[in-house]
């Protein structure tokens, strides 16, 4: 089904109240006035159906609609903050089956059009930053007269209530902080956003040490008539932003380097008693620096903190990354005195931690035989005896990436903490090769950012062309791409580095999507062979078969996985559902599908996987929104959409490829 | 300007749209099938389908002063009982036939009943004017002018083209229920259904604006 402009300029007036669609050239203008008058029709109707109803008589029904909780597509649970801004809610999304915060604006403009405008625009900004430090944007939108924005739901503190609760941080603690949040800075300028109200009360720890910018650009209650809100609370604004309307990203490097001095001290470098005193005190440069106001801390720190207040702009740090750098050089100096690190000598100075992380990569490369819990646990003993161990950092960035991968953890979940672990790993050794191959693992299945994964493998190889990791998912990559003689060049440099069932694994894969399906299914059968109680290699087996002309073999490995892992790995049940649909057995493979939704109930389980049974029992139904779901959750499967053969002919379908070439996965 | 695709607009449908999960099941022309049997359950399914919207809806088109003495809600259930009362003559018709004829009786309802109550001395002083000329909470919303220059290119639609955009734009049904209203074969088949009628619409508002 196609759209032609005029229909798709149409629907959007339908579809979302208050987007303007004005910058369509190629509609007539009589016909988009029109249009923009049918939308005020519908903004009339909305209002009124989602106003409850007084009348008499009012049913049943009606009642339970009206006092529902929900705000499409959420379901509003509790309210959990307030603000001048407005009111925050927890709320879950039921379709994707997770807790989000749902923000409501209080309306700052006069004009519904212009606000919803602003509220929307800037919600679809900021849903294009992805980074683990930076709340997620889901959505924004205007609905039953109230602006909101939902995202993802962090629990944990406040660095407010931290400091204020526990004291002051130490300054490898706060510079730990500070550079997560430098990351964050550099990618939401990245993204044209500043954030312009950093503060204490902005950042949340996690449970488990995230660190998350909240409260994003989406400064609504912000009054551009008066110049010194514009960056939120004034002991963290910029001198100039007293001056002047125009905010930059040096804003809000300023106000980073205050809360950067708030965490080492719990005080601030420019106080007043109101905003008035605070204006002054900029104006006559009373400032008390961080060296008298808590002597001891490090050189360095000072150095980066005065720098980041500098009253001229200009004399700033340029970016948020230099800043970075900057916090990343000092921590060294700071850290390596007290552990010995160094990834000239020894990658650590703790023998038991080494050992722990041989132990860590051992278990790793068991990663289809249930191995990742032991590396975890490995990496972590090791981690815990040298917090600066940057290759067992690398080692816990892989379990992550692969239980992301593999949908044990949620892909957006767990592909960001391994991606904080990566650059925890790169910011104690910036030299270090492995970590790339890491990040290149990330960037292809999560960013689905090819060009930056293919960045990072180059660079693992030119750092330790050694290293067999970077060689086999560097061929993956490429594999995935469509480049098949470069990935079997990949494959045969890295086949004796690392002689065993995974590059075996890893080249049945590269010929298989090259073509050479007769070739792979022997090396598939000898993975299988060399490690028979493998899940993951009997159900490689099954798929290759099946795809590679052998089908009447096909079923027996894959029952064979099913038996293995239980009925756990979706991978495994979707390909046997799709054998059951394609040899007339709809029953048992209808059995299979419910059986994955039985599954996701109790574990996140690969979008993908429960959506192709579905296509081929050609239910758009179903698999429209488990597409867009995988779409929306990052499904690494995804990447591997294009070489995989089965879905060539769907590709020709628009609801099929049309999400995934927006999404970049196929051209 | 996005590049919006079938696709995409899917999606935003489901977020946008989709405010009744719960409403899955039976087309609207089943449920009249089996209502006309006496079964009392489809009657109740189609009474908790279209009551709440229909009401909501009859509200913001009876004229604010009307609504003291008219009781909106009776109206709009002795509307909708007369409709599916009346299904013999309409069941084997236009899957968009019930919601238009429903649209229609209901209207009808309105103007009667804010005739009558004009009538009483106490209503027409209230008021100061004739009921054809008081405006309703929709016309004050957007602008008497605007509502009657709507309303009269709907009327020159077909039944079907008036059914959908009754449903989508007034009732504000999501697709899902609209394809059930209309016997749609999919959500997205409602969507397009609705996006054509509606550029339709807006092809007689711009006819009747330039004639």
């Amino acid at each position: 089904m196609t759209w032609t402009l005029t229909e798709a300029v149409f629907a959007r007036r339908i579809d979302a109240v208050g987007i303007d669609v004005d910058e369509a050239p190629s509609v007539e203008q009589p016909l988009l006035q029109e249009m923009r008058l049918i939308a005020r029709v519908i903004a009339a109707h909305e209002e009124r159906q989602q106003t409850p109803d007084k009348s008499k008589g009012t049913s049943a029904t009606d009642n339970q609609a009206d006092h529902r909780e929900t705000w499409d597509p959420l379901v509003i649970l509790e309210k959990i903050g307030e603000g001048t801004f407005g009111e925050v809610f927890r709320a879950r999304e039921p379709r994707l089956d997770r807790q989000v915060a749902l923000k409501f604006f209080r309306p700052y403009k006069l004009s519904v059009s212009q606000m919803t405008s602003d509220v929307i625009e800037e919600g679809r900004l900021l849903a294009r930053v992805h980074h683990p430090n930076v709340v997620s944007i889901y959505g924004a939108k205007y609905l039953n007269g109230k602006f909101g924005i939902w995202m993802e739901f962090i629990e944990g503190t406040t660095l407010e209530d931290i400091v204020t609760e526990q004291g002051p941080r130490s300054a490898i603690e706060a510079m730990e902080i500070c550079r997560d949040l430098c990351q964050a800075l550099a990618a939401l300028h990245a993204a044209g956003v500043l954030h312009r109200d950093i503060k204490a009360r902005n950042v949340m720890r996690e449970h488990d040490g995230r660190v998350v910018l909240m409260d994003l650009g989406i400064s609504c209650e912000i009054d551009h008539e008066i110049p010194v809100r514009q960056y939120g609370t004034p002991l963290y604004a910029a001198p100039e932003a007293f001056l002047s309307a125009e905010s930059s990203p040096q804003g809000d490097i300023y106000s980073l380097g205050v809360l950067l001095y708030f965490l080492v001290s719990g005080r601030y470098p420019v106080t007043g008693a109101t905003l008035a005193d605070i204006h002054a005190a900029h104006e006559a440069g009373r400032s008390v620096s961080l060296a008298s106001e808590h002597p001891g801390l490090p050189n360095s720190l000072l150095h980066i903190v005065e720098k980041a207040l500098a009253t001229n702009p200009a004399e700033r740090f340029k970016t948020a990354s230099e800043f970075k750098e900057a916090l990343n050089k000092a921590m060294v100096e700071v850290v390596r005195p007290h552990h010995g690190s160094s990834r000239a000598g020894s990658p650590t100075g703790d023998r038991q931690a080494y050992n722990h992380y041989l132990q860590g990569r051992h278990f790793f490369n068991q990663r289809y035989q249930n191995g990742l819990p032991k590396a975890i646990e490995c990496f972590r003993q090791a981690i815990s005896r040298d917090p600066s161990f940057a290759l067992a950092h690398v080692g816990m960035a892989d379990c992550l990436s692969h239980l992301s991968y593999q949908n044990y953890l949620r892909p957006r979940e767990g592909f960001a903490k391994a991606r904080a672990m990566a650059e925890r790993a790169l910011d104690f050794d910036p030299e270090l090769g492995e970590v790339h191959a890491t990040l290149g693992w990330i960037s292809m299945f999560f960013d689905w950012d090819f060009a930056a994964s293919e960045e990072h493998f180059r660079q693992a190889l030119q750092i330790c062309p050694q290293y067999p990791l970077t060689r086999q998912w560097y061929a993956l990559m490429l594999s995935s791409r469509g480049r098949d003689e470069e990935a079997m060049a990949e494959v045969e440099a890295g086949r004796d580095l690392d002689p065993s069932s995974l590059i075996m694994s890893v080249e049945a894969v590269v010929l298989f999507f090259a073509g050479y399906q007769r070739e792979a299914i022997p090396l598939f059968q000898m993975a299988a062979e060399t490690e028979p109680d493998s899940w993951y290699h009997n159900t490689q087996l099954g798929m290759a078969t099946w795809f590679g002309g052998q089908r009447e073999l096909a079923e027996a490995p894959l029952r064979k996985a099913i038996q293995i892992s239980k009925g756990s790995e979706a991978y495994t049940v979707a390909l046997l559902a799709h054998v059951l649909i394609h040899t007339h057995r709809k029953d048992e493979a209808h059995g299979l599908t419910e059986h994955l939704d039985t599954l996701a109930h109790q574990r996140p389980v690969s979008y993908y996987h429960r959506m192709t049974p579905w296509i081929e029992l050609d239910r758009y139904d179903k698999w429209g929104p488990l597409l867009e779901s995988a779409i929306e959750e990052r499904d690494s499967f995804l990447s591997w959409i294009r070489p995989i053969i089965c879905w060539k002919e769907w590709l020709a379908d628009p609801r099929f490829a049309d999400p995934l070439r927006k999404a970049g996965l196929v051209e | 300007m996005e590049n919006l695709s079938s696709s995409e607009n899917q999606s935003r449908d489901s977020a946008a749209r989709n405010r009744s999960p719960d409403w899955i099941g039976e087309s609207t022309r089943s449920l009249l099938d089996r209502a006309q049997t006496g079964d009392e359950k489809a009657l109740e399914e189609i009474f908790s389908r279209y009551l709440p919207r229909l009401m909501r809806w009859a509200t913001g088109r009876l004229p604010r002063a009307a609504r003291d003495i008219v009781d909106t809600g009776d109206l709009v259930q002795d509307s909708l009982i007369k409709v599916v009362r009346s299904l013999d003559g309409i069941r084997d018709r236009n899957p968009g036939t019930f919601p238009a004829y429903l649209r229609k009786a209901v209207l009808n309802r309105l103007h009667d009943e804010a005739r009558r109550a004009s009538r009483r001395p106490d209503m027409k002083s209230l008021a100061g004017t004739e009921p054809d000329s008081m405006p309703s909470p929709l016309d004050e919303t957007i602008g008497h002018d605007l509502a009657a220059h709507y309303e009269a290119a709907l009327l020159r639609l077909n039944a079907g083209d008036r059914a959908i955009l009754f449903l989508s734009i007034e009732m504000r049904m999501s697709y899902h229920e609209i394809a059930k209203a209309m016997d749609k074969p999919s959500d997205d088949a409602a969507r397009m259904a609705v996006v054509r009628a509606g550029i339709r619409l807006a092809r007689e508002m711009r006819d009747a604006r330039e004639t």
